[in-house]
């Protein structure tokens, strides 16, 4: 009688779990914006080399920017980086203190150098 | 909002492992009841009060199921943290306090295991704020 409630709940329990996370990833699909799939993999990033400042900022652009930006940098939520029209110091500006009710400031997670080498990454797009 | 939802569930998963495992140690057995109880509701309110901390997430990132970067690594964990939150909760609701002590030290593994997917997750929500 026990093992067979405890059979119970565990199976009763796997439901509900797979449940509940089925339900909320239909939830995302309600809430998500629905846009129009461009398949173009000729906008992926190029990946760049390692121990440089521009591959520094890459990680930091797919770490903390990349899910507003897109993955390519070529608009989501946020605009496109491609061949941004600002001086750099408008850049890093924007970047630490962001833009309100737009984009969070990320001044106190980012200092000076990781700015300068997001920059350098933002740059770097063609 | 989703910062401050997420806290109190986590708070309430840690709180309820901790007493199952004095629940399961303790020598006293009205007192081992008694931590039993309590691991019992605190998970049950920590799974009550998981969904507001899911969907004020997804609110935040309109949706995003996975993302890539930190938001991608806190999903990773999230997910599976949510489901063994509620599948433990369910399994606790229909043993209550009738399980073997087998069962329930599969439980405390279980329940352990739920535990650190949800402090990585946390871990990855805190790097997208205050990380590099």
């Amino acid at each position: 009688m026990k093992t067979s409630r405890e059979f119970k709940g565990m199976m009763l329990g796997v439901c509900s779990g797979v449940a509940a996370v089925s339900l909320a990833f239909a939830a995302g699909e309600i809430i998500q914006p629905k846009v129009t799939l461009v398949l173009d993999t000729s906008s992926a990033l190029a990946i760049p080399a390692n121990g440089t400042q521009e591959r520094k900022g890459y990680e930091l652009f797919l770490r903390n920017c990349a899910h507003c930006h897109g993955d390519d940098a070529r608009g989501d939520e946020g605009p496109d980086l491609h061949a941004v029209a600002k001086s750099d110091a408008r850049i890093a500006s924007l970047i630490k203190n962001g833009v309100k009710g737009e984009m969070p400031k990320f001044g106190s997670k980012l200092d000076d150098e990781d700015v300068k080498s997001l920059a350098v990454f933002l740059r770097s797009l063609k | 909002m989703h910062g401050g939802a997420t806290h109190f569930p986590i708070a309430a998963l840690s709180v309820s492992v901790v007493f199952d495992y004095a629940g399961f140690w303790w020598r006293d057995e009205a007192r081992r009841r008694e931590f039993t109880a309590l691991g019992l509701y605190t998970l049950l309110i920590a799974a009550a009060a998981s969904p507001v901390a899911v969907f004020s997430g997804m609110m935040l990132s309109k949706g995003v199921l996975l993302g890539s970067g930190a938001l991608a690594l806190h999903h990773y964990f999230i997910w599976p943290a949510f489901g063994l939150l509620i599948g433990l909760a369910v399994w606790r609701l229909v043993v209550r306090e009738r399980a073997s002590r087998r069962a329930r030290g599969y439980y405390l593994a279980v329940a352990s295991l739920a535990l650190v997917t949800t402090m990585a997750a946390g871990f990855w929500g805190g790097e997208m704020l205050i990380g590099k």
